[in-house]
């Protein structure tokens, strides 16, 4: 039964119409569900999300309740703490071939939330024994390897198309080279793979120059059919995560980018931001003009620059030299991914999680691209000459990083984004 | 006046965001503090066993989730459980609304925070924050008086005859 997910998006392939979804959660199961009816009636090719809260996040299963209770509401749906037939009713009617749902839930010992998944009627989630582990939480990397392992058996055991979504094109969400995003995704999707699960998506967020975001999805495609080969795969672009523009013009500027770039790249599946992103979690209505906003930009699918191929070259050649050191440590993906960051062989810039190692940083370029500063002991070539290094990066030059996109957009700045 | 001092930086066990922890770091560091930092996710027990064992001079508390408010108030609860004192400020996004934060403020000012940062101009109140602190020693920060909305007015003016 279902597969709703992989086959909703391959048939808006064959329409040539990209998928949208927005990252939506209430605590409260009506409030949920007219989330997802808005959603649904929208009249845009549209996946729901049912995005859980950050109490469930991290194991509680009781506070959300209680809180609930007390009349507040929740950044997300309490999906192990509500009853299984509460959530059945909660998705019926809405369910279905022409509206699939995907869980959300960014934890690192899923087990719990997938069974739920499950036991409601639903096949798809996302995540990752490394995206949802190092960025998120306090669990060592190897507990969360056994925990994903043991819940992609169990969705690939108890579903016929259960899909995972790797978050490792996300990671801490900015300020990461685009290389070691694609890997990422690359080496999460083998490890779902390894562990039966044959339907994926491949994750990449937005970074902070297009021209450079189009090379690095080029990058990713080319290297998930080579990878990836014998799965059903498709690939979902975010919208820039890190600190959104302030005023509605430049959110606005940066969401129609997005979408822009995820056509010209030929993305099948896009999850928006809001125009209120820089301020809250957004309402239901925001999310409805940001899928609107997103559904609506027609792309221009121009023939690409010697700069993109360029990036394209370059994260290429990065992304393949991770990807081969880390499958050449071990034949278990798990094992591999482990042994990697425990030598340093891969590396999440700023990442502050005991495991990793935090040697490799981040900087953006004169370009305005996304570029190594140290690389610690990334088995990479060494930079060239000129390249921008690192140094000791101090607070306003971070604030800087992390303002970047947003400055941009809301000082009008954003028209060269064709570039 | 000391030239350094030791900070502990944490968040609330339900939020998982790093960057303003990572940004934190960086700007206490660079105001003289030996910082460590207990990363995201940082459950009560953790917070509190590293208040006892390094002795901080200072504990910072970021929360951008949402959820912090509620976070915050059961960390705190906590220390004060465990007879800890030390001077501890809190700052990021608290609820889920902006228009909550001067309620959350006068909440958490009256729950013993020394001082709450929020808003606009938070990182540069916060900055100010830490020079005082450093030549005035923290605990001697006399926060500003929370903002009472007039829409509130009632509500305090019944809080004060309690």
């Amino acid at each position: 039964m279902s597969g709703y997910f992989d086959r909703f998006v391959a048939d808006s392939r064959r329409l040539r119409t990209l998928v949208v979804q927005p990252r939506m959660g209430m605590g409260n199961i009506h409030t949920m569900r007219a989330g997802l009816r808005a959603v649904a009636d929208l009249g845009v090719r549209a996946v729901g999300t049912v995005t859980i809260d950050s109490y469930t996040r991290v194991g509680d299963y009781t506070t959300s309740l209680e809180r609930l209770a007390l009349g507040e509401e929740l950044n997300g749906y309490p999906l192990v703490s509500h009853p299984t037939g509460a959530t059945r009713d909660m998705l019926h009617g809405l369910y279905g071939p022409g509206f699939p749902v995907q869980v959300r839930h960014g934890t690192a010992r899923p087990q719990r939330v997938f069974e739920r998944l499950v036991e409601v009627g639903l096949d798809a989630t996302e995540g990752g024994p490394v995206s949802y582990c190092l960025p998120y939480s306090r669990l060592p990397l190897a507990d969360a390897v056994t925990a994903w392992a043991e819940s992609c058996r169990f969705l690939a055991g108890t579903t016929e198309h259960g899909h995972i979504e790797s978050f490792g094109g996300c990671l801490l969400g900015q300020l990461c080279p685009p290389s070691l995003l694609v890997a990422m995704g690359i080496l999460e999707g083998r490890f779902f793979r390894q562990h039966g699960v044959r339907h994926l998506s491949l994750s990449y967020a937005q970074g902070t120059l297009a021209v450079q975001d189009r090379g690095a999805l080029r990058a990713l495609r080319a290297l998930a059919a080579e990878y990836l080969g014998d799965t059903t795969w498709h690939v979902v672009l975010y919208t820039y995560m890190g600190l959104f523009p302030r005023t509605p013009d430049g959110a606005g500027a940066l969401i129609r980018d997005s979408a822009r770039l995820a056509r010209d790249a030929g993305c099948e599946r896009m999850i928006v931001k809001t125009v209120s992103e820089a301020w809250q979690i957004p309402s239901v209505s925001e999310n409805l003009s940001a899928l609107t906003l997103a559904a609506d930009d027609p792309g221009t699918r121009s023939a690409p620059s010697a700069l993109e191929d360029a990036f394209f070259e370059e994260t290429l050649a990065e992304a393949r030299l991770l990807v081969d050191a880390v499958l050449n440590l071990d034949a278990d993906v798990g094992t591999a991914l482990v042994a990697a960051f425990g030598k340093g062989l891969l590396d999440i810039p700023f990442c502050l999680h005991p495991d990793n190692r935090a040697a490799a940083t981040c900087v953006i370029d004169d370009r305005g691209a996304l570029a190594w500063g140290e690389r610690g002991g990334l088995p990479l070539p060494k930079a060239g000459a000129g390249a921008p290094g690192g140094g000791r990066l101090g607070s306003d030059a971070l604030y800087d990083m992390l303002n970047h996109v947003a400055n941009r957009y809301d000082t009008n700045e954003f028209e060269w984004g064709s570039v | 006046m000391s030239t350094s001092f030791r900070c502990l930086v944490s968040t609330v066990e339900s939020d998982s965001h790093i960057w303003n922890l990572v940004y934190l770091q960086k700007l206490l560091e660079e105001n003289g503090a030996t910082v460590r930092n207990l990363g995201s996710c940082t459950p009560v027990d953790l917070v509190v066993r590293a208040v006892r064992e390094s002795r901080p001079e200072l504990l910072v508390v970021s929360s951008v989730n949402g959820h912090g408010h509620h976070g915050a108030r059961v960390l705190l609860s906590a220390l004060q459980e465990n007879g800890l004192e030390v001077p501890c400020v809190v700052g990021g996004k608290l609820t889920t609304t902006e228009s909550d934060n001067d309620r959350v403020r006068r909440d958490l000012l009256a729950h013993g925070y020394t001082d709450v940062f929020l808003g606009e101009d938070a990182i540069p109140r916060f900055r100010d924050f830490l020079t005082s602190g450093r030549s005035e020693g923290f605990a001697r920060w006399q926060a500003d008086a929370a903002v009472v909305p007039p829409w509130d007015a009632t509500v305090s003016a019944a809080a004060g005859v309690h």
